[in-house]
């Protein structure tokens, strides 16, 4: 069995959005109710087997920026893919993940990601209209409904981005890059 | 020996050498080895056995220290230990000029106490969010039933309009019919169109019944209170019911009653009415109904008692919800719309008093209600008494009529051609036209003609100074709540609203209008 591929995944987007309750239920099957929020980075790690291909993710869980916190540079270098997440119920915490793609450019530029709209348990309050969503997709975008407390769209997320870091790989392997 | 006293203090020291490994500098505190427990053992350490974030970290400092001196920091982060606990952590990347280090420190209290800053503002933050986007919910939401409301508003004004329409000449002309103004009937066909007209009647009822329901529902019924004698009210209801009682030798009596009110004189009307009418139709021929009225610390307390067939017990709290009838085999109870009741708990609520009843089946039933009775000793500005007006005797009065639906004009002519001059016109164009040749004492006509509406057709009329003078009675079946407002307010001298149940209606209104003087150059072209 080769040693499994080592890839650093960053976890972005604004305070409140259930990035750290993403990983957690991802990492440890667990959902907690109660908003812990993260200072600086919190590492994790996770294996995922995709189309035979070992991965061993470490996932830097970055805390959610605002006025307390903005995201280093040198925090999402090295990064091979990034999720950025928003909370269905709240439209700011969209437009911050899409400003946010922006911000970060080249450490970022070229790397694949995914945009998770958390908290799918409470869709019927949620206030990203669908064309909004709609509209991102249209640009190429990938999204993915999650719910960090009931686990819906959790495995599927990790392991989207997860395909995408490989064929991404595999095509730069190609290229000779 | 100060690397020991950093050592001691919990923080690791660990010195990069030329080649790229780690040196540890002092010995190394437990809880690192806790964390990179892969180091244990080890003299020199490679940066991937430091975990992600310093290695990274590491990589940083490399390009850092080959031109700067002094120290970079890496940031806090944290990471789980051998027993799956949190621990936080910052660095720093030193350069002395002659050595390269790498310092590690375990995050205490001091930790604990800004993360614990930082949760409450965000904690506070999100509390905000969820706040506003709560309001902005209930303003979506608000706006939604707003439009709602408008949505039904408009439908019941149109349901009210088209129902009322066809009513009108059901109504009307059964009621020609029953004077045999057009000839004499056989007894057959009388009691025909008296099923006819009864059958119309109740559908009226119902319509004003589902409307007036709808238009409390919706909260949508102000009062208009204004200070009235309350036996005042109770005589003109039981006038209207006299006839009613009659028919089935009931004896209808009202104790006389000085008390004032401060409440809705219309809708006082209404609530008493509905209970003296459902008094008479659920009780038996030869029975008896009794108002009577009590005050107590200002609280009035109006009852209506009867000897009819009374209600069950476990049916009395429901009789005053929407559609509930008492199940009986009394031909009464399919005569009422099962509205009434509701009606009247409704209007009484809103005038801040309650409704109930006390029945025993076959020993009748006592229906009372309160009301505040807020002016007591007060002067009420007497009414002259309400008068059935004759049509004018000599020389008849002229009157025109504007109406473009082909049945209600023949229905009109019909009612009003014995009395007066009728010069019949189906649009307003006409009517204009014809006015100006054939100047009438009054004009009749309907609001929703077809083109030019009654509205326009009255501000021509009103522009023009030849007939500006010319009273104008709105005819029409726009019969909502605000609408007779409406109308007088854009002009008009008087409102009818459809359906008209008998010719007296329109002569009623007429008369005062004709006998009114009017300006001289109107009456001079009129007479021309």
């Amino acid at each position: 069995m080769p040693e499994p591929i080592q890839k650093k995944v960053c976890m972005i987007g604004s305070y409140g959005v259930g990035k750290t309750s993403l990983v957690r239920r991802f990492v440890e099957s667990i959902f907690d109710e109660r908003y812990q929020t993260t200072i600086g980075v919190k590492i994790d790690r996770k294996r995922v087997v995709v189309d035979e291909t070992e991965l061993n993710l470490i996932l830097w869980d970055l805390a959610g920026e605002d006025e307390l916190a903005q995201i280093r540079d040198s925090h999402v270098r090295g990064a091979s893919g990034f999720i950025l997440v928003a909370d269905g119920c709240r439209a700011a915490t969209l437009e911050r993940a899409v400003s946010l793609r922006q911000l970060l450019g080249k450490p970022v530029a070229g790397i694949p990601f995914v945009l998770a709209i958390n908290k799918a348990d409470r869709a019927a309050d949620w206030e990203i209209p669908a064309s909004s969503l709609e509209e991102l997709a249209r640009t190429g975008w990938r999204l993915l409904s999650t719910s960090a407390k009931t686990g819906d769209g959790v495995e599927s997320l990790f392991e989207t981005l997860a395909r995408s870091m490989l064929t991404s790989m595999q095509d730069r392997a190609v290229d000779g890059i | 020996m100060e690397f020991e006293i950093l050592s001691a203090l919990g923080t690791v020291v660990l010195e990069r050498r030329d080649d790229g490994a780690l040196v540890p500098l002092g010995p190394i505190a437990e809880w690192f080895y806790d964390i990179y427990f892969d180091i244990r053992g080890r003299e020199t350490l490679a940066p991937a056995l430091l975990g992600p974030f310093l290695e990274s970290f590491l990589l940083d400092a490399e390009n850092w220290w080959t031109a700067n001196q002094g120290r970079l920091y890496s940031g806090v982060w944290s990471e789980r230990n051998v027993r799956d606990e949190e621990r936080g952590m910052e660095a720093w990347a030193i350069h002395t000029g002659t050595r390269r280090l790498l310092v590690v420190r375990l995050l205490g209290e001091e930790h604990l106490e800004r993360k614990a800053a930082i949760q409450i503002a965000r904690d506070r933050g999100l509390a905000h969010e969820n706040i506003a986007a709560k309001n902005r919910a209930l303003e979506v939401r608000s706006r939604e039933v707003e439009r709602l409301n408008q949505m039904k508003s408009e439908f019941l004004a149109s349901m009210s309009h088209e129902l009322r329409t066809p009513l009108n000449a059901i109504m009307g002309f059964s009621s020609l019919l029953e004077e045999e103004s057009a000839g004499p009937l056989n007894s057959d066909q009388k009691r025909y169109v008296q099923h006819v007209a009864r059958a119309a009647q109740h559908l009226l009822d119902l319509i004003n019944d589902v409307l007036d329901l709808s238009r409390i529902e919706a909260g949508r019924i102000e009062l208009r209170r204004e200070n009235f004698r309350l036996g005042d009210a109770v005589h003109e209801v039981i006038s209207t019911l006299r006839q009613l009682a009659m028919v089935k030798s009931i004896a209808l009596a009202a104790e006389e009653t000085a008390h004032l009110l401060d409440a809705d004189r219309i809708r006082v009307k209404q609530i008493l009415y509905n209970l003296l009418s459902n008094a008479i139709k659920f009780t038996p021929a030869g029975g008896r109904v009794d108002l009577t009225v009590t005050a107590e610390d200002e609280i009035l307390t109006v009852a209506v008692a009867d000897t009819g067939i009374g209600i069950p017990f476990e049916e009395q709290a429901a009789i005053f919800e929407k559609f509930h009838q008492v199940e009986t085999e009394s031909p009464a109870a399919q005569q009422g719309t099962g509205l009434g009741l509701a009606i009247a708990r409704r209007l009484v609520e809103q005038h801040g008093g309650r409704i109930w009843v006390e029945s025993r089946p076959g020993h009748g039933s006592r229906f009372a209600f309160t009301l505040p009775c807020r002016v007591t000793g007060e002067s009420v500005e007497e009414l002259p008494p309400a008068a059935h007006a004759t049509p004018s005797g000599n020389g008849r009065a002229r009157v025109a009529l504007v109406e473009d639906d082909p049945a209600h004009r023949l229905l009109f002519e019909a009612m009003l051609a014995s009395y007066y001059h009728v010069k019949v016109y189906e649009t307003a164009h006409q009517a204009l036209n014809g006015v100006h040749l054939d100047p009438p004492d009054v004009i009749l006509t309907d609001v929703s003609l077809k083109g030019t509406d009654g509205i326009d057709f009255l501000r021509q009329i009103r522009a023009d100074r030849a007939l500006a003078g010319i009273p104008v009675i709105a005819l029409t079946a726009h019969a909502m709540g605000g609408d007779r407002d409406r109308f007088l307010a854009a002009g008009f001298d008087h409102y009818i609203a459809k359906p008209v149940p008998e010719r007296s209606v329109l002569i009623n209104a007429i008369e005062p209008l004709v006998r009114r003087p009017r300006p001289s150059h109107t009456r001079d072209r009129s007479h021309a």
